[in-house]
């Protein structure tokens, strides 16, 4: 149920769903001009995307898009409220799987006109009955100066907000069927002096799920608000109930009102107008009636616009307004995004800690865990893999491709950069850069919930490598000396749901063939799928996303580039002139 | 968004997949007749949704084959375009009983009278409202009902006359409403739905791209010499500014009532304003006066959508000119001041001035304005 104080003291956080970026702006410029520290929508629901940039006062900030809900979760914990921006159609089935995934999420604000009734009351049946606060739909939502601002309401425009001086806590409730309508009347409001303690649009749909009555109540119980402003439609019978609200003195703050619709009146067959509701089928809907219901309860009832204006804007002042002097007309978005690191007055921060803080800690292997994360670890086990992996990467001796590589550029009589280079742009899938591959089989094998064997046939059929099985010297009853060491660091993990995978598939393909073991790439995509998702706690979606941005392959090239650079100054000393391939080394077909 | 009517036939074929009920219009009428049966006796009535059919001289009872081509010419003398002929059944009046359906917040409320017919309006006491479990009618044939009230979002649904004969439920007359908004669930579509009066040419364009459209478009010509001409926006300013004419007595000369709102195109606001425009200039009245008005939008762009007004009145100017039009503008919100400069300006050039306010003033004041300038 709706808590107006309850917000105000606590208004909590907002998942976005659908794209509305003026809308969802408007929400953070609000947040800022109340002097929120953080921006209260938190992530947004939405596909092919990873952040969204947003202006955050006059500076940025990057809000998180997650493809799923579930995703949102893990990623950021508790919901409070839904910003349903979806379509008519998606509406019912987004919010059930919102209240299914955040069961104690507040409530929710539906955007969409176009919400097929039965779709609205089982909305209305199942959340709002069991004591949600859905606001909604086709109405622009709820707003609590200086605290939440769920919907379109009070505009989309910064100077709006501020001209409504939105960011401040006043005493008038405006509450409305119209969404257009709740913006003219907080701008008059606004313009008279005064200022608002909530506004909240019911939408005009027939059934509008937090209704009249409810908001009347909420406003009464809510001890920030003085005087209730409501405007209503012809159509529907709300304003009898209000009347009895009256009438009983459940509610006794002051009300004035403005009933829009004696139009419809003056012709023969009741015509629709703009709102679904907004139709007199029988003669107590009409506009007339509900002023006179409301008039005989004591309301105020305006009869005209400039009468409804002037009724306002005699209602007794509270305090002087103060303005907001914030100005956000000079921003601009910028050309690009980093999280990696900063610089400021106490010198540089990398992946958020000062270098000289790095310093004192004398740990590279923590360093770069975090560089390749992008923050710090959460445990001590993905560093200690890290290092692991990186003391047994360096280099496997000169007579590969990318040391040979580095070696022959070395005696070419070429630089440093460039003898690097040459190494590195060996690195590919046939040498070194099958740490990616393995991981993808490793990662979409155990997730497909495919057996070891089943993914083996599969490849023997389609007559394909696995990535990460296979070596030209170590075989079964030849070990390789390193593989042993890394499959010892898989006894310390939590789980290892995909070194285990790994193993199950290398104990069927060595029974093939004795060198189809599972070698050092394959150990490393194993282990380190195990440590992000375990460990480290990142989501599947993430990990998939971390497999195509060869992180993976980062975990080879970093070491390498040590081994590499050793090589190539190993030649500089040595210093044994142009490299060329003697004739018999090549057969001239 | 709203409840629209079904035509009598689709209503009945929804709701009884043995319906021999056949749809004629007017246009197809010759082969639409070729499908009765000759040797049946046939009802024809008009099917655009208007209710005591009866009491209007909107149906024709008895009608065989060869007369259903004349009665249906006299039927459509009378502006319609829509009939649905069907099988007479002989019943006494002692038969007819009254059934109906509505769509409330606690489910499906069901009202029921033994003494149905014509007259039901007149004896509203023997109608009684209870749950459709209770009905006394065959529990198989509710349960039907309220599977297809369900599944077809019919949100009103009237029966009346109801024959119940050896067990079975005969549906003489049928009248359904749906909800628009669950058209793309439901098995009938916009073609079927029936407006009791035929659309100008400007209404069915403004329909069209209201359907076409994630924004929301409407128009309703009231009086097509009207003097007034509306381009409002927002579903409830435009009901409030259309208010404040009818506060003022002069109803009778509002041309149109409309709204275009959920922040559309500037492209759409050009065709929507068009049409607008075009109605108003095929009126008789002169000089006209044309409110462009709003409240203070929450999202709609002023100066987007004004750069579409402008586009179509730019189009019509000399239209515009000799017919003596003025231009009376009250808008806010998002790009409020460039919008009101940019459309100050353009109506200021050619000559079509009325006025120009931003939010600061009351919103129906313009229509004050207008009016005198339509009385001087």
């Amino acid at each position: 149920m709706l808590n107006i104080d309850k917000i105000r003291n606590n208004p909590g956080n907002i998942l976005a769903l659908g794209s509305y970026r003026p809308g969802y702006q408007a929400v953070l410029d609000f947040d800022r001009l109340c002097g929120r520290s953080e921006p209260s929508i938190v992530c947004i629901i939405t596909a092919g995307k990873r952040f969204e940039k947003y202006f955050w006062g006059n500076g940025e900030v990057l809000i998180p898009c997650y493809p799923t809900l579930d995703d949102a979760r893990r990623n950021i914990g508790n919901i409070d409220w839904l910003l349903n921006m979806s379509s008519g159609r998606r509406t019912l089935a987004s919010t059930q799987a919102f209240f299914e995934t955040f069961p104690d999420a507040l409530g929710a604000h539906l955007f969409a006109e176009d919400v097929p009734e039965k779709h609205a009351i089982e909305i209305y049946d199942k959340y709002q009955e069991n004591g949600k606060c859905i606001i909604g739909p086709a109405g622009v939502g709820l707003i609590v100066p200086g605290s939440l601002k769920l919907g379109v309401v009070g505009g989309v425009d910064w100077r709006q907000i501020q001209a409504s001086r939105l960011h401040l806590p006043g005493n008038v409730a405006i509450l409305s069927a119209s969404g257009g309508m709740i913006n003219e009347i907080i701008t008059m409001t606004a313009r008279s002096q005064h200022e608002i303690s909530f506004a909240l649009c019911f939408g005009g749909d027939r059934w509008p799920t937090t209704q009249p009555y409810d908001a009347f109540l909420a406003a009464e119980k809510d001890p920030n608000t003085k005087y209730i402003i409501y405007y209503g439609e012809l159509g529907g019978q709300d304003e009898y109930k209000l009347a009895n609200l009256l009438k009983s003195g459940q509610v006794t703050k002051p009300v004035i009102a403005y009933i829009a619709g004696i139009i419809g009146e003056t012709f023969d067959q009741p015509v629709q107008f703009g709102h679904a509701k907004a139709l007199a089928s029988e003669k107590s809907e009409t506009a007339s009636a509900k002023r006179q219901a409301l008039k005989e309860a004591g309301v105020q009832v305006a009869n005209s616009m400039t009468e409804f204006s002037d009724i306002i804007t005699n209602i007794p002042q509270n305090s002087h307004p103060q303005s907001s002097d914030v100005n956000l007309a000079n921003r601009q978005h910028s050309l690009f995004s980093s999280t990696i690191s900063t610089e400021d007055d106490k010198g540089y921060a990398f992946t958020g800690l000062l270098l000289q803080d790095w310093a004192s800690k004398q740990d590279i292997a923590l360093q770069i865990t975090s560089a390749l994360l992008g923050r710090q670890p959460k445990s001590t086990l993905t560093s200690d893999l890290v290092r692991t992996i990186f003391l047994l990467s360096v280099d496997h001796g000169p007579q590969v491709s990318g040391a040979l590589n580095t070696i022959i550029t070395a005696r070419a009589g070429k630089g440093i950069v460039d003898s690097l280079a040459a190494g590195l742009m060996t690195i590919g899938p046939r040498f070194g850069g099958a740490v990616s591959g393995a991981a993808r089989e490793w990662f979409d094998g155990a997730n497909a919930e495919i057996t070891p064997s089943e993914l083996v046939e599969e490849r023997a059929k389609a007559r394909q490598y696995i990535q990460g099985i296979g070596h030209k010297k170590y075989r079964l009853d030849l070990p390789d000396p390193r593989t042993a060491i890394l499959a010892d660091f898989a006894k310390s993990l939590s789980a290892s749901q995909y070194f285990t995978f790994a193993k199950e598939v290398e104990a069927i393909t060595t029974t093939k063939k004795g060198n189809l073991i599972l070698n050092v790439d394959g150990h490393i995509a194993a282990l380190m799928l195990d440590v992000l998702e375990n460990e480290e706690k990142i989501s599947k979606t993430d990990i998939s996303r971390m497999i195509n941005a060869d992180f993976f392959n980062a975990l080879f090239i970093i070491p390498r580039i040590v081994g590499f650079t050793a090589h190539y100054l190993d030649q500089k000393r040595i210093d044994e002139g142009l490299f060329r391939l003697p004739d018999d080394a090549i057969l001239l077909a | 968004m709203s409840r629209v009517k079904l035509s009598e036939y689709r209503a009945k074929q929804l709701l009884d997949a043995s319906s021999s009920a056949v749809s004629i219009h007017l246009d197809t009428a010759s082969s639409d007749i070729d499908k009765l049966d000759s040797s049946l006796a046939y009802v024809i009535k008009v099917d655009q949704g208007i209710k005591k059919r009866g009491k209007q001289g909107l149906l024709k009872l008895n009608i065989a084959k060869a007369n259903a081509l004349a009665a249906v010419r006299e039927l459509s003398s009378k502006g319609f375009v829509r009939f649905i002929a069907e099988p007479m059944l002989e019943h006494g009046d002692d038969e007819e009983k009254y059934l109906s359906f509505e769509r409330t917040r606690n489910g499906i409320v069901a009202s029921f009278s033994h003494t149905g017919g014509i007259d039901i309006e007149d004896n509203p006491e023997s109608v009684n409202q209870l749950d459709p479990q209770d009905l006394p009618l065959p529990k198989d044939f509710i349960d039907k009902i309220l599977t297809i009230i369900d599944k077809e979002h019919i949100t009103f649904l009237e029966i009346n006359p109801l024959v119940v004969r050896d067990g079975s439920c005969i549906l003489l007359d049928a009248a359904v409403l749906v909800d628009s908004a669950g058209e793309y669930q439901a098995s009938w579509t916009s073609d079927d739905i029936v407006e009791a009066r035929t659309l100008t040419e400007a209404e069915s364009t403004v329909s069209v791209m209201d359907q076409n459209s994630p924004a929301a478009f409407s128009f309703r010509v009231l009086n097509p010499n009207g003097a007034l001409w509306m381009l409002l926006s927002g579903g409830g300013a435009s009901i409030t500014i259309a208010d404040e004419a009818a506060n003022q007595g002069k109803s009778h000369i509002i041309g149109n009532y409309g709204e275009y709102s959920g922040g559309p195109t500037a492209e759409e606001t050009y065709l929507y304003t068009l049409e607008v425009i075009k109605q108003a200039l095929a009126s008789e009245a002169e000089p006209l006066a044309i409110i462009v008005a709003g409240g203070v939008a929450n999202f709609t762009d002023v100066k987007k959508t004004f750069k579409g007004i402008i586009q179509a009145l730019g189009e019509r100017l000399e239209d515009l000119q000799s017919k003596k039009v003025r231009v009376y503008v009250r808008r806010g919100g998002p790009n409020e001041t460039e919008g009101l400069a940019l459309i100050r300006e353009f109506l200021d050039r050619n000559n079509l001035l009325g006025a120009v306010h931003g939010s600061d003033m009351v919103l129906t004041e313009v229509i004050n304005e207008a009016l005198e300038y339509l009385d001087a």
